[in-house]
Order: structure tokens, then C-alpha cells, then sequence
């Protein structure tokens, strides 16, 4: 410890008091808050299963007109943990459970807690609820909601791994607005934060967000390497999914950097963890990388196979922006193999991908360019790849224009 | 990485009794008097127990924690009027 003593004329050790008493008492009073809080615990669990139970009108309802009950910071944990676990399946439901913890957060008891923790019980309810509204893609709210996590942030005691997971949905919240570079500013900060703190899965799994905000800015080499520094830290069995989400875009970014034959292998050594999870969205992943992977090694049939599959996959479950993009992948193979005759029957097949919801203006354009091209049989690899290249750009980008020969 | 919700009691001994001599050192550095070390103290140690889960390094945190409980400290007492 370096020392802080603001006079020079320091006594010795031996003349400085020893806290004995001090710290009885705070062995004695740990153990009852000890108590207190195992029991707060078990409430908490009964709160949440009644919680569930309800339709959203009575949750909200019951956290307001039994607020003594519902004063429960472990209550709040649990919420954000449910919300956490809903991200990706149903950002909606992600939404409303973080709302609660937010609206249960707001009546916990200062006295019984002491400000410090509420305020960061609140900041992290806020910040869930942030992250909660960009996986729902509502960036306004989500930008509101990391702001007010803030503001409790400063009321609080500033807890270094509170403030960490603010910059952490902060940037998932660049990421979505385009702003990469900022991203990886704000995570460079969390990374420091986790590293001072010895958390080292927090760090790795940090590396790994960096490393993706890299990849949506095309810095492919970069994130190859933050990821394998991310991998080298995390702790597997806790965050099976983390692996391979990780594995996944390391492997994207190899072939999108041209390395195909690494990817191969590296793509062998991850086939079983996708199989393993048994999760829909990867395995759908899974082939559309197969196919870029065989397209980059020119194995055109494989490719085209596996990219089929994959855009029929995500046209069915109406995720229109991978399927304009897989659709381009296609287009590339259907480009080297010079038949025109397929391209024209993939621009006409790309028609319900232009009905989806979630494509922006800037980018039904862009896939306009391409239709016309295949119409006129114009269509070169070079337009595909470029067009591909944007899309994947643009996806975080709503604003950014495909600048084709043909357009001002 | 702490996977339960709180410590036992048991653990919480076991840290309060490796981490006294580096708590008692920060202590005196910062020149905190007898009485208000316990309120610092059990403040940080609250702290803990709500956080338990997400403390990756307990002792780690309580250390750094205490520091900056004690430099708060040591800077309220020095703004105090007649201190000056």
C-alpha cells in the first residue's frame, strides 16, 4: 500500500490505534446483516415466482400497493438476471422485466440500505433497462434509460463494476447506433475496470464486445486478435454461449479477412459446440458460414447449398436484413459461376425479403441497384461483394448511402 | 468468481481474519479514528454482502473499497469548519 498520510512525522505502527473493538463490531454486525440478507433472499425468490404469475397490469399493480413486501434489492437481482436471460429470445418480455426491477428498485428502502446501495441498486435496474431497450431495437428510450443509470451512478458510491457494466450496455448501444469507434473507447475503459478488479471472465467477455464492435467497422485483424485474447480469459462453463458466439465471429472474420482455410479448421474444431447448444439461430449461423467458407475456397455447389438454406431459414422467421445479406452471398456464388439465369431467379426470390420490417430505406435501395442489375444481366462479383460489404455496414448504420456507379 | 447470492458466515470470517492487517494498515494511513473505523468498516462490508455475487475477487474488493471509504473520510474531516 503506498502510503497517504498527509504529515510526515508519521508515529510508529506500535503508536497507532489497533480498531480491536472497531472491528469486533463489525464481525458481529456483518454476521446479522448476514442473516437478514439470507432471509431477504428466500423472500425474494417467492416474490418473483408471484410476480410471474401475474399479467403485466397486476405485476405492476402489486409492486406498487405491497411496496414493503417488494423492497428487495435481492428481488431486483433476480429481475435483471430474467431479463438478462431474455435478450435474445424475447426482447419484449427482457423489456418489462427489467421495467419492474426499475420500479422496484425506486422503492427500496434507504434507511434499511443506506443510499450508497440503493442509488446502485437503481443505477444497474437502469441500466438493464437500457440494454432491455436496445435488444428491442427502441434506441431512443435506451439511450434515456442508460442516462438516468448514470445520474443514480453519481448518487451512489461509484462501484467500479457498476460503472463497468454501464460502459458496457453503453457501448452495445454504440455498436446498434454505428458508433463503433466510441464503442470500443467505452470498453476500453470497462476492460480496465475488470482487469483492475481481477474479474477475469468479465474482462475476456469484454474483449469479446470489443472485438465485435471492431468487426462491424471492418477491422477484421483486430478483432481476430482481441477476440483470441478474450477466449484465453473466459470461463467456459460459465457462459457456454459466450464460447461460441466468440468462436463464431472469430471464424466470420477469418474469412471475411480472406484466411479460408483457417477458417476450415478453425470451423471443425467449433462444429460440436454449435451442435451441443441445439439452438436454432446458431445452427442457421453455422451454415451460412459453411457456405461463405466454401464460396471463399471455391467449392461452389457446397456453397450455394448451404447459403440457400440459411436465407430460406431467416426469410422464414422474417429476419429480413441477414436474408437480404446471405441473399448477396448467394449472389456472389451465382457471379462466379457467370449464370445469369439463377441470378435473375434469385433477384425475383428476394422480394419478401424487401416486405420485412426491418430494413431502412438506404438499404431497400441498395437492393433495388442489385435487382435491376440482375435484370440486365449486369450484375459482377465486384457489385455483389460491394454491396455485401455495405450491408453488413449499413445493418448498424441507418443513415449510410450504398454509392453505386449508377447513383448520385 | 463468488457464485452464491451472499457469503456464509464461515467465509466471511475466514476474509475478515487474512484481510485485518491490511485493513488495520489502511486504517491508520488515512488516520481514522477509533469508532468511525467500525462505521467504514461495516459500510464496505455491507456492500459485499448485497454484491456478493458479482465481486469476482472479494478480498480485492474490500481493500480497494476501504481505501476509498477512508480518503472520503479524511477529506470530509479536512473540509470540516474549524480544521482548517
Amino acid at each position: 500500500m503506498s502510503k497517504r498520510r498527509p504529515d510526515p512525522k508519521t508515529p510508529s505502527r506500535d503508536d497507532l490505534p489497533g480498531y480491536e473493538q472497531d472491528l469486533r463490531r463489525v464481525s458481529e454486525r456483518a454476521h446479522g446483516r448476514l442473516t437478514e440478507i439470507l432471509q431477504e433472499v428466500d423472500t425474494a425468490a417467492g416474490l418473483l415466482g408471484e410476480l410471474l404469475a401475474k399479467t403485466g397490469a397486476e405485476r405492476a399493480t402489486m409492486v406498487r400497493t405491497e411496496p414493503v413486501r417488494l423492497h428487495g434489492l435481492a428481488l431486483c437481482d433476480l429481475l435483471e438476471a430474467r431479463s438478462r436471460e431474455a435478450w435474445f429470445s424475447d426482447p419484449a418480455r427482457a423489456v418489462e422485466l427489467a421495467e419492474l426491477a426499475v420500479e422496484v428498485s425506486d422503492r427500496l428502502d434507504t434507511q434499511h440500505y443506506g443510499t450508497a446501495i440503493v442509488e446502485d441498486a437503481r443505477a444497474l435496474a437502469w441500466a438493464y433497462l437500457g440494454n432491455a431497450y436496445q435488444v428491442a431495437s427502441d434506441l431512443r428510450r435506451a439511450e434515456e434509460a442508460l442516462l438516468s443509470a448514470e445520474e443514480h451512478f453519481r448518487l451512489g458510491d461509484e462501484d467500479e463494476l457498476t460503472r463497468a457494466q454501464i460502459l458496457s450496455f453503453q457501448a452495445s448501444l454504440y455498436n446498434a447506433q454505428g458508433r463503433f469507434e466510441e464503442a470500443a473507447r467505452l470498453l476500453d475503459r470497462a476492460i480496465a475496470v475488470y482487469r483492475d478488479a481481477k474479474a477475469r471472465h468479465l474482462e475476456g467477455r469484454t474483449l469479446i464486445q470489443k472485438a465485435t464492435a471492431l468487426g462491424y467497422a471492418g477491422k477484421f485483424r483486430q478483432a481476430e486478435r482481441l477476440i483470441r485474447r478474450g477466449l484465453s480469459r473466459i470461463n467456459v462453463l460459465e457462459e457456454p454461449r459466450l464460447l461460441v458466439m466468440a468462436r463464431h465471429n472469430l471464424i466470420w472474420y477469418l474469412t471475411e479477412d480472406g484466411h479460408h482455410e483457417e477458417a476450415q479448421k478453425a470451423l471443425e474444431e467449433t462444429r460440436g459446440l454449435y451442435l451441443t447448444l441445439r439452438e436454432q439461430v446458431n445452427l442457421v449461423l453455422l451454415r451460412w458460414l459453411e457456405g461463405r467458407i466454401a464460396f471463399g475456397l471455391g467449392r461452389l455447389e457446397e456453397a450455394e447449398a448451404a447459403l440457400r438454406e440459411a436465407r430460406d431459414t431467416f426469410i422464414e422467421r422474417g429476419i429480413g436484413f441477414d436474408a437480404a445479406l446471405v441473399s448477396l452471398h448467394l449472389a456472389a456464388v451465382y457471379a462466379k459461376k457467370g449464370d445469369a439465369a439463377e441470378m435473375k431467379r434469385l433477384a425475383a426470390e428476394m422480394v419478401p425479403i424487401f416486405e420485412s420490417r426491418d430494413l431502412h430505406p438506404e438499404v431497400l435501395a441498395a437492393l433495388t441497384v442489385f435487382r435491376q442489375a440482375a435484370a440486365a444481366e449486369e450484375v459482377t462479383l465486384g457489385l455483389v461483394e460491394r454491396m455485401a460489404t455495405y450491408l453488413q455496414r449499413a445493418r448498424r448504420n441507418p443513415e449510410m448511402r450504398f454509392e453505386s456507379e449508377g447513383r448520385p | 468468481m463468488p457464485s452464491s447470492v451472499a457469503p456464509s458466515p464461515e467465509e466471511l470470517d475466514r476474509l475478515l481474519v487474512r484481510l485485518r492487517p491490511l485493513v488495520v494498515e489502511i486504517l491508520q494511513d488515512w488516520e481514522i479514528p477509533e469508532g468511525e473505523a467500525e462505521k467504514l468498516m461495516s459500510e464496505v462490508l455491507a456492500r459485499l454482502t448485497y454484491r456478493w455475487s458479482r465481486i469476482p475477487d472479494p478480498e480485492h474488493w474490500v481493500l480497494m473499497a476501504l481505501e476509498k471509504e477512508a480518503r472520503n473520510h479524511s477529506a470530509r474531516s479536512r473540509k470540516e469548519p474549524g480544521d482548517e
